[in-house]
């Protein structure tokens, strides 16, 4: 597919860095800065929406896909919520359970998930939905204060959207190129977070990243034919950072696990040889 | 078409009168056959026999022509008064037959057709004119990727016969869209705005 939907989000990327460079050097910075980073996402998936479809995407949503962006910006309300405390990290991770499964509840995605699986096991589903993407929430927003560095969560997001992004290549490229255009918004991050040396924005953007990704990958895994163990495991490699201890056996413990979770998605969800080349 | 209707009619009229004379010798002379009065008839489309083509262009060096394989519907074919005639047609998106498994997966996606949000494309006349010799104009609705838009097709008469299987009809139609106007814009410029539909219906009267 066209590599527009990336280039896109890498031109929104570089213009928030390039209008965020002067904020940054006030005193307010370390209280606004992290914050305001959390709107990279949101504004990648835009940006990488337009690529995609040519049009700004559409807000309310018109079709489950757009969800994705709207759970996105829903996430934003998570931001003012950083966990350094057990309650405030409870209510992040409700927040996000919240978010999903109210989208799912309400949205298409669970209308279809209601009418492919039955009422019950429909409505379960929906609340397994929202309990993991509450439970990858915590995976990715408590790592920082446990860690004492956000550089290892932030290249465990980048991997986890890179990983989604190939585990979707094969049968959903729209979700694919949307998941890099999110990987754009990752490498913007690392740039904000070499250059301030303040990983803080790793956290504070979490909400709305996972939510996208977790968005992207629901579409992916029930209207397109993207293998849906393989989606569960991508969903899931943001709580590898949980294992291991400090130090560098530590991460080599956390970055094995991912790498693990990551490898059985590609492997669930790897093409069959395809003679023609583009089919 | 009318012609096509009555001249089998009349045939079977006069044969089976000439049956019924030659079978009795009945001293009352045979009523002359009473010309059946035009009705409206439903016909049901058979599956089996209907289709989708579409054409659309591929990378600008040629057009790829595959099928929707599953279309249903009815239509009322009144031959006195056209203007009363109506077509619905439903056609099953995920029947989509690109003659490549991985790439009808793909168009099945929400890339293309998204068929588990949109599962149907559908037509429903709104105005049928007669327009010559066997063609019919309609005009109707068109829903395609959960976009509705008024369209207007010339239907070209095929034919009609009492078989084996039936009293049936059929009919076949193309039209062109602009897939965006519809919301289906992925791989623009690599894969062809326009799609070309030629739509071939059979009917078995009820």
């Amino acid at each position: 597919m066209p590599l527009e939907p990336i280039l896109y989000a890498l031109a929104v990327a570089a213009a928030v860095l390039a209008l965020g460079w002067r904020p940054w050097q006030g005193e307010a910075a370390p209280r606004t800065g992290p914050p305001a980073s959390a709107l990279l996402f949101p504004l990648c998936f835009a940006g990488g929406w337009y690529g995609y479809r040519g049009e700004p995407v559409p807000f309310p949503p018109t079709e489950a896909f757009t969800w994705a962006f709207s759970a996105s910006l829903m996430g934003l309300l998570l931001v003012p919520l950083p966990p350094p405390d057990r309650g405030r990290r409870a209510l992040g991770v409700l927040g996000a359970g919240m978010i999903a499964g109210g989208l799912l509840a309400w949205g298409a995605t669970g209308a279809l998930l209601r009418r492919e699986h039955g009422e019950g096991w429909g409505l379960a589903l929906v609340g397994a939905i929202a309990l993991l993407v509450g439970g990858v929430h915590l995976g990715l927003a408590a790592l920082e204060p446990r860690r004492g560095s956000g550089a290892g969560p932030a290249w465990l997001l980048l991997l986890t959207l890179a990983t989604g992004a190939a585990v979707q290549r094969g049968t959903f490229g729209g979700g694919g190129l949307l998941l890099g255009a999110l990987c754009a918004g990752a490498g913007g991050l690392w740039v904000l977070g070499l250059w301030r040396g303040d990983w803080r924005v790793v956290h504070c953007a979490s909400a709305p990243a996972h939510l996208a990704l977790a968005g992207v990958l629901l579409t992916g895994a029930t209207y397109a034919e993207t293998s849906r163990l393989a989606s569960a495991a991508v969903l899931c490699m943001p709580l590898a950072g949980w294992v291991g201890g400090r130090g560098v056996p530590g991460a080599v413990a956390r970055s094995a696990l991912a790498a693990a979770l990551g490898a059985v998605a590609l492997g669930l969800s790897w093409p069959e040889p395809d003679p023609y080349g583009a089919y | 078409m009318r012609r096509t209707i009555w001249i089998p009619s009349l045939a079977l009229a006069a044969g089976a009168a000439l049956a019924v004379t030659g079978a009795s010798a009945s001293p009352e002379p045979a009523a002359p056959p009473a010309p059946s009065a035009p009705r409206a008839d439903t016909f049901e489309i058979d599956p089996v026999h209907s289709g989708m083509i579409f054409r659309i262009g591929h990378l600008g060096v040629s057009n790829f022509y595959g099928r929707f394989n599953q279309v249903r519907g009815t239509f009322v074919l009144d031959q006195e008064h056209p203007g009363r005639s109506t077509v619905t047609v439903e056609i099953d998106a995920a029947s989509v037959d690109s003659n490549s498994e991985s790439r009808d997966r793909h168009i099945k996606s929400p890339d293309f057709l998204n068929v588990k949000e949109y599962p149907t494309i559908t037509f429903d006349s709104k105005k049928v004119v007669a327009k010559d010799g066997d063609v019919f104009t309609v005009t109707g609705d068109l829903t395609f990727h959960g976009e509705t838009r008024e369209l207007t097709v010339d239907m070209t008469f095929t034919g009609e016969s009492d078989t084996r299987m039936g009293y049936r009809a059929g009919f076949e139609g193309q039209f062109e869209i602009d897939r965006g106007d519809f919301g289906v814009k992925a791989l623009s410029g690599a894969v062809g705005d326009e799609v070309r539909l030629i739509l071939f219906v059979e009917g078995m009267r009820q």
